[in-house]
């Protein structure tokens, strides 16, 4: 997990756990306040609707939601900026209709030409407002049904022309404008909408203004399903995260938010503002403690995954799947969707199992074909995402923990579009790596429990190539400095101190070899020296049946690479200190592979 | 020696030999031989001469030659040796890859400048 994420991560999760919440809700009166009662109930119905997102706002460092509220003709507009980068929530109420619009700026070039995404979240109609030298030209509606479908997620929305389109005189026609641009998939304005920012935000058709009760609180928040609108009961998880597909924003002047705000209204536009936020907060009560699973579900509309594993109704049913890929090396049925069925604590579950069958079991050729092994329990899964524990109790201790934040890694990975839809392999180096990083040797005892170290650390080098310091770290070992030396006297009577300053000691204690320079007069007497005190074998690479007087670079790195997998011991005596400090290519060779990063 | 040699340094002993061939009146014992064909090591004593001992030991795939003096009780390399009397380049004292006939022959110019010294 590069730093990068580690800080989103940790932003994320930090917000998470917030114990208690700031609401600041100021009002400052305007003097052209004509309506105080519909001013406040405008600010609780925004309000309201800011604490369907769970993590408020803040989850972009530096980041708070930024309001400002305007009066216009007995209606109030708030717009709600979300991130820096051009993002708004817009809310509009007249007293009777309280009405939400998303908006997107990513198709608005910073010199006033091009659209506005604006998402009915009431309607759920999608429109783009185009814009001409700052000037609005025409609207365009998109078909609500598609939209409908999109969160379905049955098929990707390719129909880039509007359902309809409305064109303003003295501006040019859409029709014989250039091909919109637009964004095509509710995903991806999803994508766009929320750029820069995690967010989950459920919503409720049946009960529009009771945002919190969808489901019926906090709880039946985490439980959501994907919408069923068919049944008039759609939720909705929004999610997003920044820098999906390089979106970028434009900044969005305030002389076209105006413009947006005179049209919409179809009226004059107020220059009294009415300052009634910034609403800042996090709501706790409806924040979802385990929002991994709005996040999945997010993902599944991002990627528009929808493969036959997914029409199976249960998690076992749906790994079942997987059985046919047990000994490949492609696995053709998409993983991505499968752990997001399986929900975060089904995940990571999951991919420890895949993980622990694909390191120790030798006729696993791939991470993928790990879901389809034999000694897969597709119970354990079943009942990790169904029983919701908490994540460090489930599968398991530090381990259960540490999958689930390895977990978050590969979902900052995955919307980061890391793996494209099918990196498997790297997806799971990557969750290999959070999860291992996250024991960080703490664990090795409860490993060795559960599995066989030397399998494990055998599979981590030979099956990922993780380099050698990194593996023992995580098995209970690692580097150390050290001050270990030993007198050899030569032919000549010259007695020469022998020292070892650093070791790396691997996950088996009865296997420990020597590396340095000047192989017959030091590495050879230093071997048996330690022997002799440790009362057991100390290997050099001429004790290697491998070994011969023509040995090449490349055959001593098979020396190498085999006390790497098994687990050795690693004294390193360095360079002669005789003739200088160059380590040659043999030794240079085994000093990088077994102490370099 | 059977052992089998690495591959070009089948002749490594007769050119060690011919390259220190002006120390064979000093010599009073030849103290070490070894090879197992990957290394060589030859060390032997001299006698009345302030150079006690010279100890050659070369490790041919790391392409390290480290050639010790002892002189009266102190030991010096003849890395160490050439840097006082800058009797050839550093680098020449070094194997070339597997060209060692002149690193050989450098070390042994440094070697019978100190040895003649005294002589």
């Amino acid at each position: 997990m590069n730093l990068n994420h580690f800080f989103k991560l940790f932003l994320f999760t930090s917000v998470l756990f917030v114990s208690s919440c700031r609401k600041e809700f100021i009002q400052t009166e305007s003097p052209i306040l004509t309506n105080k009662q519909l001013l406040k109930t405008h600010n609780s119905k925004v309000e309201t609707w800011i604490k369907l997102i769970p993590i408020g706002g803040q989850i972009k460092a530096g980041t708070k939601i930024s309001t400002k509220t305007i009066y216009n003709s007995g209606n109030f507009y708030t717009r709600m900026e979300i991130g820096d980068n051009g993002s708004s929530l817009l809310f509009i109420n007249n007293g009777d209709i309280f009405h939400v619009y998303g908006m997107s700026t990513k198709h608005l070039s910073s010199d006033g030409n091009g659209i506005v995404d604006i998402f009915d979240f009431q309607s759920m109609e999608k429109k783009g407002l185009r814009f001409s030298n700052k000037k609005l030209s025409a609207i365009q509606v998109y078909a609500k049904e598609t939209v409908f479908n999109a969160y379905e997620g049955n098929y990707q929305i390719n129909n880039n022309s509007p359902n309809s389109t409305i064109n303003f005189s003295g501006n040019t026609p859409l029709s014989s404008a250039s091909s919109p641009n637009l964004v095509n998939t509710l995903r991806k304005f999803f994508c766009q909408l929320f750029g820069g920012l995690w967010t989950v935000a459920p919503y409720s058709l049946d009960s529009p203004t009771e945002y919190c009760a969808v489901g019926g609180g906090p709880d039946e928040v985490q439980e959501m399903q994907p919408p069923d609108y068919g049944g008039g009961n759609l939720s909705i998880w929004g999610l997003i995260y920044a820098n999906i597909n390089n979106i970028n924003f434009f900044d969005f002047s305030s002389a076209m938010w105006n413009t947006i705000i005179s049209d919409l209204n179809a009226g004059g536009i107020s220059n009294n503002w009415l300052i009634t936020t910034p609403v800042s907060f996090i709501d706790q009560e409806c924040a979802d403690p385990d929002k991994m699973r709005g996040l999945f579900f997010a993902l599944n509309t991002y990627y528009n995954q929808q493969p036959s594993s997914l029409e199976y109704e249960t998690i076992e049913e749906t790994l079942d799947q997987y059985k046919i890929y047990k000994n490949q090396q492609q696995v053709l049925l998409p993983i991505i969707p499968m752990l997001i069925k399986a929900g975060a604590n089904g995940a990571a579950d999951a991919l420890m199992q895949a993980v622990f069958i694909y390191l120790t079991e030798d006729d696993c050729p791939s991470f993928g074909a790990a879901f389809g092994h034999d000694k897969f329990s597709k119970s354990q899964v079943a009942l990790s995402a169904a029983e919701g524990l908490l994540p460090w109790r489930t599968p398991g201790g530090k381990l259960g923990r540490g999958a689930f934040t390895a977990v978050g890694d590969v979902i900052v990975n995955l919307l980061d579009g890391k793996y494209g839809i099918n990196d498997y392999e790297e997806m799971g180096l990557d969750f290999m790596l959070g999860f291992f990083s996250d024991l960080a040797g703490g664990a090795a005892g409860e490993l060795a429990s559960k599995y066989s170290l030397g399998k494990i650390g055998k599979g981590l080098i030979k099956k990922c190539d993780f380099n050698y310091k990194m593996v023992t770290g995580w098995l209970g070992g690692g580097l150390s400095q050290i001050n270990k030396s030993f007198n050899h006297t030569l032919s000549n009577g010259q007695t020469i101190t022998i020292t070892a300053n650093k070791v790396i000691k691997g996950w088996d204690p009865q296997k420990i070899a020597v590396i340095g320079r000047s192989h017959d007069d030091r590495v050879v007497p230093f071997a048996n020296k330690l022997a002799n005190e440790l009362g057991i074998p100390v290997h050099q690479i001429k004790e290697w049946s491998g070994w011969n007087a023509n040995l090449t670079v490349d055959q001593n790195k098979q020396w190498i690479q085999k006390l790497k997998e098994e687990g050795y011991t690693i004294y390193d005596i360095g360079t002669d200190p005789r003739s200088g400090i160059d380590k040659g290519p043999f030794y240079g060779m085994e000093f990088d592979e077994i102490f370099g990063n | 020696m059977n052992l089998q040699m690495r591959n070009g340094y089948e002749n490594y002993e007769f050119d060690l030999h011919k390259s220190f061939d002006f120390l064979l009146p000093y010599i009073a014992e030849i103290v070490e031989e070894r090879s197992d064909g990957s290394f060589y090591v030859y060390c032997i004593r001299l006698s009345e001469n302030k150079v006690k001992t010279i100890r050659i030991y070369h490790e041919f795939a790391e392409q390290q030659l480290l050639i010790t003096l002892q002189i009266n009780h102190d030991y010096f390399t003849t890395l160490e040796i050439n840097r006082k009397i800058n009797a050839v380049k550093d680098e020449d004292l070094r194997p070339k890859g597997d060209d060692y006939l002149g690193a050989l022959y450098s070390n042994a110019q440094v070697i019978k400048r100190i040895v003649e010294e005294d002589s």
